[in-house]
């Protein structure tokens, strides 16, 4: 039986949460229920969410009360219910099998705004900071704040540093950032408050492909050091 | 069949109910901000649940139809006015073609929804014509609309309003059907009494009770993506940073400096702020209603409570639809 527990997040949404903390454990268990959901959707099942330790699942209350017109309990009740039934008729084991996507970086300075101040804080060189960020093979633990953006753990020690106390209004679409333990990929230009340390050619959001993220739940990434040129001559590909 | 944009307004947009789908590859739902009054407009004129109609926030919009239409407004902020002569909102209503239609100002509520017979074309993406401009989705070529701008209705013929043979004399320009919908049905989305239940962290905060006690309003630092609101500060019991889990709209997260965000249709699908409170789902569209400077007082309700209101409000709605739709073919 999966530790879990279950809360509303509104009327037509329930989170479950797998774990307080974020871990590779937690997270695998979060996309193999995502896995199966989207598998064999319950009816009036909408879409789910995953995070790094949980999935928020989103639902038609409309449909569930249809379907259970004699109830007393609540229609949230219901679907907690039958999440806890789901879940415990699984192992919540994940496929093997995860794509690596290999994706360019420019590390230059030109492009890397903050890479000194990393490299400061962290008692490294940046030649360091490029070389640990390079040679490691990063877990995509989800997708979220914009679309595409690829939250990306964990950082190789000693690469960690806290997020900035000020985001900047504007980072530069492609932007390849560390905050935390994290790193993740800036797929436009938006406000931001991890530290800069490189910027990639490759497009993280298309609405034509399917799916539209180049990056989702469950992958593996590993960075590619590239120099200015690579960059320019990628980027109007 | 076309509509000419001549005056855009402020940040007014292409919406239907929402992008649903993608949120787990970080694409917010969107939509209407007041599906309520969104979902009023399409009944009232025989539209599909999920036509594309314009959003507009407060007055100012200004268009000339270059066919015969029928129309209705539904919501606050603005009326709908030709030649300085001011048409019931929540009605249908037929235009003459190249008549000059404004949104003029009201005081009351804040966003309205102009449906078209047959709705709106847009660009369609990921399954919506829902504008969200930070990813260039949806709307007019994935923006707000612009002066100037000519907006395509569907063709395709559907459900015809059962009138009388001729609408207009020469001194006409516009006629009203005989039958609308009682005024007590929305009047419930004009007030700042907003419902809420204390959100997953509640426990988190030292004082939460503030929030019922205290009076907020709603900041000028606020649009489609969420409220920054402006009132007592409410602190968190420690400051550790809470793992980044999904949100969504309706939410209200208390930021470090101790003040609280509503989020709203465009916001962002997952974030880690601790969650003080939700706003009842019926009431979102009240939220919706309230422009920047307004008061907005917060009253205790249960889930259970919410819920039961939720579903009434669908059965509400899905009566009152089967019997507009008696007026269509």
């Amino acid at each position: 039986m999966h530790n879990v527990n279950i809360y509303p997040l509104s009327e037509t949404a329930l989170t479950i949460e797998f774990a307080k903390d974020i871990s590779l454990a937690a997270n695998d268990k979060v996309i193999a229920a995502f896995q199966l959901l989207k598998s064999s959707p319950f009816p009036g099942y909408r879409e789910a969410v995953p995070a790094y330790s949980s999935l928020t699942v989103y639902y038609n209350p409309v449909e569930i009360r249809r379907r259970f017109p004699y109830e007393q309990r609540s229609v949230a009740d219901i679907v907690t219910d039958l999440l806890l039934q789901i879940l415990s008729e699984s192992n919540l084991e994940t496929s093997t099998e995860r794509t690596i996507t290999e994706i360019p970086v420019c590390y230059e300075d030109e492009y890397a705004p903050d890479i000194w101040a990393v490299a400061d804080y962290c008692g490294l060189t940046t030649e360091d900071v490029v070389a640990l960020h390079t040679n490691h093979l990063f877990h995509v633990f989800f997708t979220g704040f914009v679309p595409g953006f690829p939250y990306l753990g964990t950082n190789p020690e000693p690469l960690e540093i806290p997020r900035k106390k000020t985001p900047l209004l504007s980072v530069p679409a492609g932007s390849v950032a560390v905050a935390g333990k994290q790193s993740g990929i800036y797929p436009f230009a938006t406000p931001g408050g991890w530290y800069i340390i490189g910027r990639t050619p490759m497009k993280m959001f298309e609405k034509s492909a399917s799916p539209p993220g180049k990056l989702k739940a469950g992958d593996q990434v590993r960075f590619i050091s590239i120099d200015k040129n690579q960059y320019k001559s990628l980027l109007s590909l | 069949m076309s509509v000419r944009i001549i005056n855009a307004g402020v940040q007014s947009s292409l919406q239907d109910m929402g992008r649903t789908g993608f949120q787990w590859q970080g694409v917010p739902v969107s939509g209407a901000m007041d599906t309520f009054s969104y979902r009023l407009a399409n009944m009232l004129i025989g539209n599909d649940v999920n036509a594309v109609v314009i959003e507009c926030t407060g007055a100012g919009l200004n268009f000339v139809p270059e066919t015969e239409l029928l129309l209705t407004l539904c919501g606050g902020g603005s009326v709908l006015s030709i030649n300085e002569q001011e048409l019931p909102s929540y009605r249908p209503v037929v235009v003459k073609a190249f008549s000059v239609i404004q949104l003029k100002p009201i005081t009351i509520g804040f966003r309205s929804y102009l449906a078209v017979k047959n709705g709106f074309e847009g660009q369609a993406d990921l399954g919506s014509v829902s504008t969200y401009v930070s990813a260039s989705l949806g709307g007019s070529n994935g923006n707000f609309l612009t002066d100037g701008t000519i907006l395509e209705i569907n063709k395709s013929v559907h459900r015809l309003m059962k009138t009388p043979g001729k609408l207009f004399d020469e001194q006409q320009s516009y006629y009203v059907e005989g039958w609308g919908i009682t005024g007590k049905l929305f009047d419930y989305v004009f007030s700042n009494q907003v419902r809420v239940i204390k959100g997953p962290e509640w426990n988190n905060f030292k004082e939460p009770g503030k929030l019922f006690s205290g009076t907020f309003q709603i900041s000028q630092q606020s649009d489609r993506m969420g409220y920054r609101l402006k009132g007592p500060t409410i602190v968190p019991v420690s400051n550790e940073e809470l793992v980044s889990t999904a949100v969504s709209a309706g939410l209200i997260q208390c930021t470090p400096d101790g003040n609280l965000l509503l989020l709203m249709a465009d916001a962002q699908t997952t974030g880690g702020y601790p969650r003080i409170a939700r706003v009842a789902a019926i009431d979102i569209a009240k939220c919706a209603q309230l422009k920047p400077g307004s008061e907005i007082n917060f009253v205790p309700v249960s889930a259970e409570e919410a819920e039961e209101l939720y579903l009434k409000r669908e059965l509400e709605l899905a009566r009152l639809k089967h019997m507009i739709d008696l007026q269509y073919y």
